[in-house]
């Protein structure tokens, strides 16, 4: 499995180790090169003094100096040394520290020093100072020849001076020291923090987590606490609210549609087997036993449309439907499906004007425009009361050819529509009308879904339903 | 004893009333519920049969009226809701039994007779008056052991003296609970019917049950011997 805390871990450890290393690393060269030429920075200072006291006259080379004034050079456990050496290898002067006899002696220009690491004549580490120089000359034993002191270059002579490296090793090991200490000690912390600070960084994805993992489908309306959720993880949050929202509404309109189809199948079973068992324990006389027969041959003709709604519900619903694409002439249409309903627009004087042109034509699937249109007009002459009427025209609306439905309304409210597609609905709570088993819309809307058909209804100003179905021009 | 039927279902309606009346009772029938509400406010019925998805008023609205305007009469709804929520918010608000569609007659028929016999303080479905037998649930008569042929609405008159037994009954009392709204009942009708029920129980000799209290109707004296035939 992977971790986001594990790989965090993993990634951040080595990573602080490795800046920690580096910047001790940084700090550590730095300050021994700070201490090294700050040494070499006196090496080189005291390589020039001791050169300075050399003078030169013609008769010889002169080193002025007096041991007091440098106690350094004195034999001892810090003692340094000194040496200095004409050009031929002779030494001129050495320090009463120095016992050993040659030095090491590298060939360097003249004026020039040269510092480097060796070993002292006592075994000790230390730095090494080389600087190539002219002896200068001593005016103050100068003779009357003065002329002749100058005509004669100076002989070459260098001066060596070693000096323990204690100096600097003794704070560089102590920065060392305390560098590896220091870094061990913050990487211990550095894991602590990093660890610590992983695991109250992903607090709230677990306690996300945890959250989402509690849902199950009996606790769909939990919605997931997005107060004090981190920035990060708020779109997350939201989505999954969103998600649940849908999810709540998906099952609550599934148990709806369970409830509401197990009750309408309920009533005429009902109906069916009152009807039976009374009929067999009281026989009718034979007259009313056509009746009895009659009645239950609407019961099972009641059934047989509402199972066939059901089933032509779920093949939309699952898009099996098998779609043609072919020429219909609307008008034509109209008045096939019209016709079954003449009966009833007449007994209820519904007024019915088709203002369709002969001439249209859409491209669609006919079997499923017919099921869309006699839906919707069984619904308007159904519901359109006494003297009412019925309006079918048709628009051009850009992409589409709107086919519109007017008819009269005295019983649908506009808080009414968003539910007129629900399975089952129906605006007075009884559902006892044979004729109807509240699928019809639910059907329109899918079969035109499937169909690529939109259908919207509303009320207009007047309060008429207007069903208003836009078939796409292809 | 007389029902009221608030269903509107009509081949339900026909099925139920049909079967009821073959039954004994008398039945009302009101296809809304404000029709409904309207009957049971101001009629006496033994049992209201209730659907609780009614058009112009729902059944669970005319039981919450019924109750806040205290009628008492014992109220059954017999409804396609199966949830529990449904039930226990029907029983909360006043029903006395709960019976879902699709149903056996027998059943409601049985749930019908107990609420009837809730409503007349009977357990037993069997009552002894004197040597008169009378089996509610078979709808049997019988008298010193003898079977006694009654027809349906001598059977409900003699149920509903037995079940109100020991008070006299008028004869208007007696009209609202053996006929339904269906029948002109003739001024006479209800001294006719006793008249011919006396005739049939008393016709080996035996000696009359149902009095008569001149200017207030009848009664039968309470000699009831049926253990827990009395509450």
């Amino acid at each position: 499995m992977k971790s986001i805390r594990r790989r965090l871990i993993i990634t951040l450890l080595p990573a602080f180790a490795v800046v920690t290393v580096a910047g001790g690393s940084i700090l550590y060269i730095a300050v021994r090169t700070l201490l090294i030429q700050q040494f070499d920075a006196a090496l080189r200072t005291k390589v020039r003094s001791l050169a300075s006291l050399t003078t030169w006259t013609p008769q010889g080379i002169d080193f002025d100096f007096a041991d007091e004034y440098m106690p350094e050079f004195q034999p001892g456990p810090n003692a340094e040394y000194f040496e200095i050496r004409l050009a031929d290898g002779t030494v001129l002067e050495r320090s009463h520290s120095l016992k050993l006899a040659d030095s090491i002696q590298p060939e360097i220009n003249l004026h020039k020093s040269v510092i480097w690491n060796g070993g002292l004549p006592d075994g000790r580490p230390g730095r090494l100072a080389i600087f190539s120089f002219q002896p200068q000359a001593d005016r103050e034993s100068e003779t009357e020849s003065v002329t002749e002191t100058i005509a004669i270059d100076p002989p070459r002579a260098t001066v060596i001076v070693a000096r323990s490296r204690a100096e600097i090793d003794r704070p560089l090991n102590a920065l060392l020291a305390g560098l590896l200490g220091a870094g061990a000690a913050m990487a211990a912390a550095l894991a602590m923090v990093v660890l610590r600070a992983v695991g109250a960084g992903l607090q709230p994805l677990r306690r996300l987590g945890s959250e989402v993992e509690a849902i199950d489908v009996s606790s769909l309306s939990a919605r997931l606490d997005s107060t004090d959720v981190p920035s990060e993880l708020e779109p997350m949050c939201t989505k999954l609210n969103e998600l649940l929202e849908r999810l709540q509404n998906a099952f609550a309109r599934e148990r709806r549609f369970s409830a509401a189809a197990a009750h309408e199948l309920r009533t005429p079973v009902a109906e069916l087997r009152t009807l039976a068992e009374v009929s067999l324990k009281w026989p009718a006389e034979p007259t009313a036993q056509q009746r009895t027969i009659k009645q239950a041959l609407d019961i099972a003709l009641q059934m047989e449309r509402m199972i066939e709604s059901l089933l032509r519900l779920a093949r939309a619903q699952q898009s099996e439907l098998i779609l043609r694409n072919e020429a219909v002439a609307i008008r034509p249409l109209l008045e096939i499906v019209m016709h079954a309903h003449e009966p009833t627009i007449s007994r209820k004087s519904i007024v019915l004007q088709n203002d369709i042109p002969a001439s249209l034509v859409v491209q669609g699937d006919r079997a499923i425009l017919t099921s869309i249109f006699a839906n919707l007009l069984d619904n308007a002459v159904e519901y359109t009361p006494e003297c009412g009427y019925i309006h079918i025209e048709a628009v051009r609306h850009g992409q589409a050819t709107n086919i519109v439905i007017t008819n009269t309304n005295h019983s649908l409210e506009q808080e009414d529509l968003e539910y007129l597609s629900e399975p089952y609905w129906r605006k007075d709570a009884s559902h006892s009308d044979p004729g109807h088993c509240g699928l019809g819309l639910t059907l329109v809307q899918q079969l035109a879904t499937a169909a690529g058909i939109t259908v919207q209804l509303s009320l207009n100003d007047s309060g008429d339903v207007v069903a208003r179905i836009a078939i796409p021009n292809v | 004893m007389r029902i009221l039927l608030i269903e509107d279902s009509k081949r339900l309606q026909e099925s139920i009333a049909r079967g009821l009346r073959h039954s004994g009772y008398a039945v009302d029938i009101s296809g809304d519920g404000k029709q409904g509400l309207i009957y049971a406010q101001t009629s006496d019925y033994d049992v209201v049969v209730l659907d609780l998805m009614l058009p112009v008023i729902d059944g669970l609205s005319v039981l919450r009226q019924l109750r806040a305007k205290n009628v008492s009469t014992h109220i059954l709804i017999l409804t396609a809701k199966d949830t529990l929520e449904d039930r226990v918010r029907g029983l909360q608000l006043g029903a006395d039994d709960y019976l879902i569609k699709p149903f056996a007659f027998d059943e409601l028929l049985a749930r019908i007779q107990a609420l009837v016999r809730r409503q007349h303080s009977i357990k037993s479905p069997t009552i002894e008056i004197g040597d008169v037998r009378i089996d509610t649930a078979a709808r049997r008569i019988s008298r010193a052991g003898a079977p006694i042929d009654l027809t349906l609405r001598e059977y409900a008159l003699l149920e509903y003296l037995i079940a109100r037994r020991g008070k006299p009954v008028s004869r208007l009392e007696l009209e609202e609970h053996i006929y339904d709204e269906r029948k002109h009942v003739m001024s006479n009708a209800v001294d006719s019917a006793v008249c011919t029920l006396r005739g049939k129980l008393e016709a080996a000799g035996c000696p009359p049950i149902i009095q008569t209290r001149r200017g207030i109707g009848y009664v039968i004296d309470d000699l009831t011997r049926a253990a827990g035939s009395k509450s």
